[in-house]
């Protein structure tokens, strides 16, 4: 594999643990290549949490490029105690609440009262199929209920690492979530 | 019948609801179908948001901006030593000119016949009075009016240095001061030797030279 390729280095198709570790370690040693191959196995994840939490496509990829260049960066302070998966979507995760905070007023509001949540039909109603689309619906949430319910229901954190994480309290992370989910079923039922 | 309420609904549905509320919590859905259907509409919703495929991406055309600022972030740029380092090649050069004159300077006391003691100094020539130089004639106190306007320059230069600029000279100040001396000791034993002189001349203007450009660059 050479430098000059512009697809990331393929892992072998019977890709163990094991291979991903010894790429990490020949990454943090500066092998670009290495993390290339540790780029190819984690970016889907990555991008995946990244389009859900801000919503659309373009900030999504700008995003992908920020936190494996972040990731680059820092390789040389994971230590392997979690798995390179969380430390990813932790760092992925901070740079998204930092993006955020930086660039939307509105970035981390919450929807407060109903008036703050979309209305079931309109735009969507309009689609062609009667099916809905998740991601489409998870997109018209108000970011700061996207970003509970993505967190919690997708990836999987608890309402005390969100809170940590938000800067909200866990009370609040909870009443979020589920008036979000509320708001959600409303949508992909009408 | 008193319906359970919105907390433990969502609990029951992404299966958090806690240890000793799970026998109510269950004993009241076995009964109560609007619950039970609530909760079970929460529970799919979970469900398809857990089991959604990830959103299609094509991460490997993403890979080559990535990889590019990763190598650019690599490059540094160190401040360019370009500058001092001809400075200090240009005083080195003056330096090592001043030793090969002293060098010079010994080869020639050693193959130039002496003249006797008693024998006149030619004109343009300058003898030794105290140390000092004095004019031995007319062109002679105009070449001795020159070095001492050199002295009273160089004097000034080195005034006028910035303590580290001499600090890097410093070496090449002192090879040219010794050359200096050295010929000044040489006008003393011959002091009718024009070509030391001439050589003595020419160290006080690399002195001023060096002193000047050393100015110049600080």
């Amino acid at each position: 594999m050479t430098g000059d390729s512009l697809a990331p280095p393929r892992l072998a198709a019977n890709t163990t643990d094991s291979a991903v570790e010894d790429a990490v370690r020949r990454a943090q040693a500066g092998d670009v290549d290495a993390f290339g191959m540790v780029y190819r196995v984690h970016a889907p994840a990555i991008h995946a949490l990244c389009r859900r939490m801000l919503g659309n496509d373009e900030d999504a990829r700008e995003m992908v490029q920020d936190v494996f260049v972040r990731a680059w960066e820092k390789l040389a302070s994971f230590r392997g105690e979690s798995a390179l998966r969380t430390w990813l979507h932790r760092l992925g995760v901070n740079l998204i609440l930092e993006r955020l905070r930086a660039t939307r007023r509105d970035a981390l509001r919450f929807a407060d009262d109903p008036g703050d949540l979309p209305a079931a039909g309109g735009t969507l109603d309009r689609r062609l199929d009667a099916e809905i689309d998740l991601a489409a619906a998870l997109d018209r949430l108000p970011n700061g209920s996207r970003m509970v319910l993505v967190l919690h229901d997708i990836e999987g954190y608890s309402h005390e690492e969100i809170a940590a994480m938000t800067g909200i309290a866990p009370g609040t992370s909870r009443a979020q979530l589920w008036r979000a989910r509320r708001h959600l079923s409303r949508m992909l039922d009408a | 019948m008193i319906h359970l309420t919105e907390a433990e609904r969502q609990c029951v549905a992404d299966g958090t609801v806690a240890a000793d509320e799970t026998g109510a919590v269950g004993a009241h859905l076995a009964v109560c179908t609007e619950c039970a259907a609530d909760v079970e509409r929460l529970r799919r919703l979970i469900h398809r948001m857990r089991a959604e495929p990830m959103p299609n991406a094509e991460v490997e055309a993403m890979w080559p901006a990535i990889r590019q600022r990763i190598e650019r972030g690599k490059v540094r740029t160190l401040p360019s030593p370009a500058p001092r380092a001809r400075r200090r090649w240009r005083t080195v050069w003056i330096g090592a000119g001043a030793v090969a004159a002293v060098a010079c300077l010994t080869v020639l006391l050693r193959v130039r016949p002496h003249e006797p003691p008693g024998s006149a100094p030619r004109a343009g020539s300058f003898v030794p009075n105290g140390g000092a130089l004095s004019p031995a004639g007319d062109s002679a106190g105009a070449s001795q009016a020159e070095i001492q306007r050199m002295l009273d320059e160089i004097e000034l230069e080195k005034a006028m240095l910035p303590p580290s600029t001499a600090a890097v000279a410093d070496s090449d100040l002192r090879a040219i001061d010794q050359a200096i001396a050295d010929l000044k000791d040489a006008i003393a034993r011959d002091p009718n030797n024009p070509a030391l002189r001439q050589m003595l001349a020419e160290s006080y203007r690399q002195q001023q030279d060096l002193l000047k450009r050393l100015h110049n660059a600080s």
